[in-house]
């Protein structure tokens, strides 16, 4: 019996070696030895998540868009009338519009942010656990309906930031309840919530041969140009991969447009994000058809922009 | 054996209810009673989601709006037919009629509520300005308003208006479109009102906006939402327009004392106001597997002498003479006899008629609410003008009802 035992570790460890060995050939890593049966147990959590949370409800939502749905009674097929329906919908356009400003704003504005907090706190300084800790609080709250209600009170009429105006003599307005100015308000929200981009880009940040710096340096460059020659060339696949991360998650932001506007998307559909409204439609609306179809286009347009960011990346993402 | 309800308000009604709650879990210690409560924004939403799904809870608050949608789908427990149980023979004989569709009856009144004017008369005192009457004018109210507004922005030092904006509220809306013989809709569910009639209404509106007697758009935009971000709960104005239920929440928000009197008059003297027996009712799930127990727990709601004493005034004047008499007896609070005696004032011991929007509203009615605010939004933002406003209003409004 002790020797099997013996045996399996030694399999085992031999199964370790492979997966940190990815060019060499691996021998039969499949489900038919009792490691790939493992494997599955433990990924279990996660592929049932998968199967029962994800890609259920997106395949339900597809079948769903053809048809339509008031919630209590059943589905009724209308073919493509749902999408019919989306070409000449002037809501849908306002919530593309503001969607789109959001993402095309707060996406780039947060990963400056992020690589510039990320930069600052790569050094030898006192206390970076704590900083880092601290920058990256932001986003641990940042999802919460919390810190959506605590941005109503900020940039309200009588919050914070007109508080701080009035110091200077400026009396100001409602930020979030001004169609000109309530979607800013959540761009900023969000680029205040610079935290994973920023852990990640540190640890990007760090993987930057010393070596390098040492002998541009040594050529005579400036801080401004090791960072922009030597720096940010490295870590061009960290930006690839944040930027995607991003792009995906600001398309899904519900959140902070739910929470401030009351679930409006107001004042006069200026934080009409795209979810929001299809939360309106299928949930306020009864149009569960309708809000499928919506969904399904959402689905297809982050998949054409993400796509068109990998196309480009051949150009700008450098692996060393 | 477990009890599931739900509901949907201030955090006054919240505590009254728990102690309601526990009162009665206490007397019958074989029930569980779980209770799902929430502020309006989102309760129809999560209510229907959980009936889509089977889940509904067994009893729960329900809105005159927002009935008409779970009649049609059969989701509701006809309370007929626990007649023995749910006693509503002290109920006022015209408030009977509500939540009945097609000789069913699928909700019960949880108190009644009229509409009202709400003001702080320091502030009229202060600025030597007549204090609204039982029988005031809109012209009497307009011109009180800009009074007011500058008296106190003078005494307070920075921008007070005189009242709320009440061009996006459509309980306003419904007062004035009465006293003009109209309302909001036909019985057959159409509009019930010309687009000349909505252009008065926003011009009055709009009119005092620009004299700056009502807040701009910004300052009314975040008042959507719960009483205490309403002008007058803020301190930033001195009129309101609310339902008379409301009373003591926008009192104590606002941490003073309030006066009430109906929404002014139009100047042929119509009233237009009247007793709304069943803006806020109990209903409960046709699914549910203990019906009997759900009559039991309403009746507790609305009969038990001890329970009306907790849950007091936080859903209106209750409809039940008996209860009414507890309350009365009991109320020590000003704004609580203020209520009680408004309400009782306006409907005079009896219910007034019906108007469609109260009794039978389109299904759609959720959705018109809220055109009613998007259009006037931009018309406030100036993003269109009176007659656009209109314009688009009637447009959008027969696509939403023609659905």
């Amino acid at each position: 019996m002790g020797q099997a035992v013996m045996a399996r570790l030694g399999n085992r460890s031999a199964g370790v070696r492979r997966i940190f060995q990815p060019g060499r050939p691996s021998r039969t890593p499949t489900s038919s030895t009792p490691y790939g049966f493992s494997g599955l147990l433990f990924l279990s959590p996660w592929l049932l998540g998968l199967l029962l949370l994800t890609t259920g409800p997106v395949l339900a939502a597809l079948a769903l868009s053809f048809t339509r749905y008031d919630l209590f009674g059943s589905p009724e097929y209308v073919g493509l009338q749902n999408y019919r329906t989306m070409l000449g919908d002037a809501r849908l356009l306002s919530a593309l519009r503001v969607t789109v400003v959001y993402v095309f704003l707060s996406v780039p504005l947060n990963l400056v942010f992020a690589l510039a907090v990320a930069v600052a706190l790569n050094r030898r300084i006192g206390g970076l656990v704590w900083y880092r800790a601290l920058f990256y609080l932001p986003s641990l709250l940042g999802g919460s309906a919390a810190i959506a209600i605590l941005w109503r009170q900020v940039f309200g009429r009588d919050g914070l930031f007109n508080a701080a105006l009035a110091l200077f003599g400026v009396t100001g307005q409602s930020w979030i309840a001004n169609p000109g100015t309530s979607l800013y308000t959540l761009i900023l929200l969000h680029v205040w919530q610079f935290g994973s981009p920023m852990v990640i880009f540190l640890a990007g940040l760090k993987q930057v041969p010393r070596e390098l710096y040492e002998a541009a340096s040594l050529d005579g460059a400036t801080g401004l140009e090791q960072f922009r020659n030597v720096t940010l060339p490295l870590i061009t696949p960290v930006i690839l991969f944040n930027l995607v991360l991003q792009i995906i998650s600001s398309f899904q932001s519900f959140t902070p447009a739910y929470v401030v506007s009351g679930g409006t998307g107001g004042p006069v559909d200026s934080t009409l994000f795209y979810t929001l409204y299809i939360y309106q439609e299928g949930f306020e609306h009864f149009r569960m058809g309708y809000a499928s179809a919506l969904s399904w286009v959402l689905l297809l347009i982050i998949a054409v922009v993400t796509s068109l960011v990998f196309a480009t990346s051949k150009r700008w993402v450098h692996y060393s | 054996m477990s009890l599931r309800i739900a509901w949907w308000g201030s955090d006054a009604r919240h505590k009254a209810t728990s102690a309601a709650l526990d009162l009665y879990k206490k007397r019958n210690p074989n029930v569980e009673i779980v209770a799902e409560f929430s502020g309006f924004p989102g309760y129809f939403e999560k209510q229907a989601t959980l009936f889509a799904g089977g889940n509904g809870p067994d009893v729960f608050q329900q809105n005159f709006g927002f009935i008409g949608q779970y009649v049609k789908r059969n989701q509701l427990l006809d309370f007929d037919k626990h007649k023995e149980i749910l006693d509503l023979s002290t109920y006022d004989k015209g408030g009977l009629s509500q939540g009945v569709y097609d000789g069913k009856r699928f909700a019960v009144s949880a108190g009644a509520n009229t509409q009202a004017l709400i003001f702080d008369p320091q502030v009229f005192k202060d600025g030597n300005v007549a204090p609204p009457t039982d029988q005031w004018t809109w012209d009497e109210f307009a011109a009180a308003a800009t009074a007011v507004a500058q008296a106190g922005t003078k005494k307070k030092g920075k921008t007070y208006w005189g009242s709320d904006d009440a061009g996006s509220v459509e309980y306003v809306l419904d007062v004035w479109l009465a006293q003009r013989g109209k309302a909001l809709y036909t019985a057959d569910g159409k509009l019930g009102f010309s687009e000349a009639d909505l252009l008065e209404y926003w011009k009055f509106w709009d009119g005092l906006r620009r004299a700056e007697a009502v807040p701009p758009a910004d300052v009314r935009t975040e008042s959507a939402g719960d009483v205490a971000s309403y002008p007058l709960s803020r301190g930033l104005a001195a009129m309101s327009f609310a339902y008379s239920g409301q009373v003591t929440a926008h009192a104590s928000a606002a941490g003073v004392e309030l006066g009430a009197v109906p929404f002014p008059q139009s100047p042929g003297g119509q009233p237009g106001q009247y007793l709304i027996g069943s803006g806020i009712m109990w209903s409960g799930n046709a699914k549910t597997k203990n019906p009997e127990e759900v009559a039991k727990l309403v009746n507790f709601l609305v009969n038990d002498p001890e329970a009306v004493k907790l849950l007091g005034l936080q859903r209106g004047v209750p409809l039940s003479a008996d209860a009414r008499k507890i309350l009365a007896d009991s109320a020590t609070n000003p704004g609580e006899r203020l209520t009680i005696d408004f309400t009782g004032k306006v409907g005079g011991g009896a219910l007034a008629p019906q108007n469609v929007y109260y009794n039978n509203p389109p299904t759609a009615a959720g959705e018109m609410t809220s055109l009613l605010t998007d259009t006037y939004q931009k018309l406030a933002f100036g993003k269109t003008d009176l007659n656009g406003a209109v314009k688009e209003y009637f447009s959008k409004s027969r696509t939403i009802l023609s659905r």
